[in-house]
């Protein structure tokens, strides 16, 4: 089984869920089985509410990074 | 004297007519009306540097669980440097996943722990335990309650454990301080998945882990095809507490986003049997009971199991969640492997006729 790379950006300490489940913090490099999942922060006042993220062919050098505001 | 021989018959027309009765009495029971299992307690604890570490022992029978045990016995014998006084590293085994004969120690240490380990030697593996199943198979009464009831041979092995080591010990028992999350695995007959003992698991089947005896599981996980019967489970998903148990938002997302089955099969199977145990929406097979035989016939090694702890953002055990948030930072998986690997002569055999080789 492979490992992919997500970072989360958020101007904030915030938890990051993958459907549903905390799977690590914003920014910083989370580690994660390859699939597709939707992305949410914990708490609310975050845009946009979730995010779909494919995670696929990623390195630690190049993380798929998904910004919230 | 005639009514003495009266009531006499009339005591075994009701032993007859009792034991007669086919309905299996399923040893898994429903949960409370919208509660789910509780989750492990933590295994991460405050030290991120301290060792994590993951077992997994292999099916084998008896040469599995003894060589489980020695695994354990050195594992107590080692330390680590911990801030202040060293630390055993089996106080530091935190996950077990097991199969078949390694069930066998994966629920003895996690119901004692490492202060009672000789006594899975001397009670149970320094005994002759098929030669107390046979003599069982050879009492009478064991033999009318084969023929005439719903008592199968994995009874007797699950009685055997029961009455031989684990005394009427429930997965509940396995709720002390600091002991690991056990993980004992067998293998669903109807879809041929791994089916793992775990409070994810019985939350999909709606049934109270807490209250099933530790012999069920070891010996549903040890229920080799043809000499034992298969344990059977109810699924009371399919009865009175449909989508009542709360935590199955993964399955959804994971089969009604179009690209998981593209990019993780095993992810994307895994919340499909989840979902069919559920009785979910278009589940792709009925489960109204479960049909449990030897793991082995999966993942002889246990393995899936462990991988499915240490990897899924869904698991219980939060492992996941702990290395990425920089709790945990020294992570040991251990897999024993009892699998013998003699020379058994086939490849030296030119050819098979029918049931003889030349």
């Amino acid at each position: 089984m492979s490992v992919e790379y997500l970072l989360v950006v958020y101007n904030g300490d915030r938890d990051v869920l993958a459907d549903g489940d905390r799977v690590g913090v914003t920014n910083h490099t989370i580690l994660l089985a390859p699939d597709e999942y939707i992305v949410t922060l914990s708490g609310d006042g975050y845009a946009p509410a979730s995010a779909d993220v494919v995670l696929a062919g990623t390195s630690i050098m190049r993380p798929k990074v998904v910004v919230f505001t | 004297m005639r009514a003495v021989i009266a009531r006499g018959l009339l005591a075994l027309f009701a032993i007859v007519a009792a034991s007669c009765e086919t309905i299996p009495d399923y040893p898994n029971k429903p949960l409370a009306a919208g509660a789910a299992n509780p989750p492990p307690a933590d295994l991460i604890g405050s030290d991120p540097g301290a060792p994590l570490i993951l077992i997994a022992f292999s099916g084998g029978g008896s040469r599995a669980a003894a060589l489980g045990l020695g695994v354990l016995y050195e594992l107590g014998a080692h330390t680590y440097p911990a801030s202040g006084t060293p630390v055993a590293l089996i106080d530091r085994v935190k996950v077990v996943s097991s199969v078949s004969g390694g069930s066998v120690v994966a629920a003895w240490f996690g119901l004692v722990g490492s202060t009672r380990l000789d006594e899975l030697k001397t009670d149970f593996l320094q005994r002759d335990n098929m030669k107390t199943l046979e003599w069982e198979a050879a009492d009478p009464l064991t033999l009318a309650r084969l023929s005439l009831s719903s008592y199968t041979r994995i009874d007797a092995l699950r009685d055997l454990l029961d009455s031989e080591l684990f005394h009427g010990a429930h997965f509940a028992d396995l709720r002390r301080p600091g002991a690991p999350l056990v993980v004992m695995n067998a293998t669903d007959m109807e879809s041929g998945e791994v089916f793992a003992f775990t409070p994810q698991r019985f939350d999909d089947l709606c049934s109270d882990l807490d209250q099933l005896p530790l012999s069920v599981a070891v010996a549903a996980s040890a229920a080799f095809p043809v000499a034992l019967s298969p344990m059977s489970l109810r699924n009371y998903s399919y009865e009175d507490c449909k989508g009542a148990v709360p935590g199955g938002g993964w399955i959804a997302a994971e089969l009604t986003l179009p690209l998981p089955r593209y990019i993780n099969l095993e992810e994307f199977k895994r919340a499909r049997y989840a979902n069919a145990l559920r009785n979910g929406t278009d589940a792709y097979r009925n489960e109204h009971y479960l049909h449990l035989l030897d793991g082995g016939l999966v993942d002889n090694q246990g393995v899936q199991s462990l991988t499915e702890v240490l990897a899924s953002p869904h698991s219980p055990a939060r492992i996941l969640d702990a290395i990425n948030s920089g709790h945990a930072r020294r992570i040991v998986v251990i897999a024993v492997n009892a699998r013998s690997d003699k020379d058994n002569g086939v490849g030296e055999t030119r050819r098979f006729r029918n049931c003889s080789k030349s």
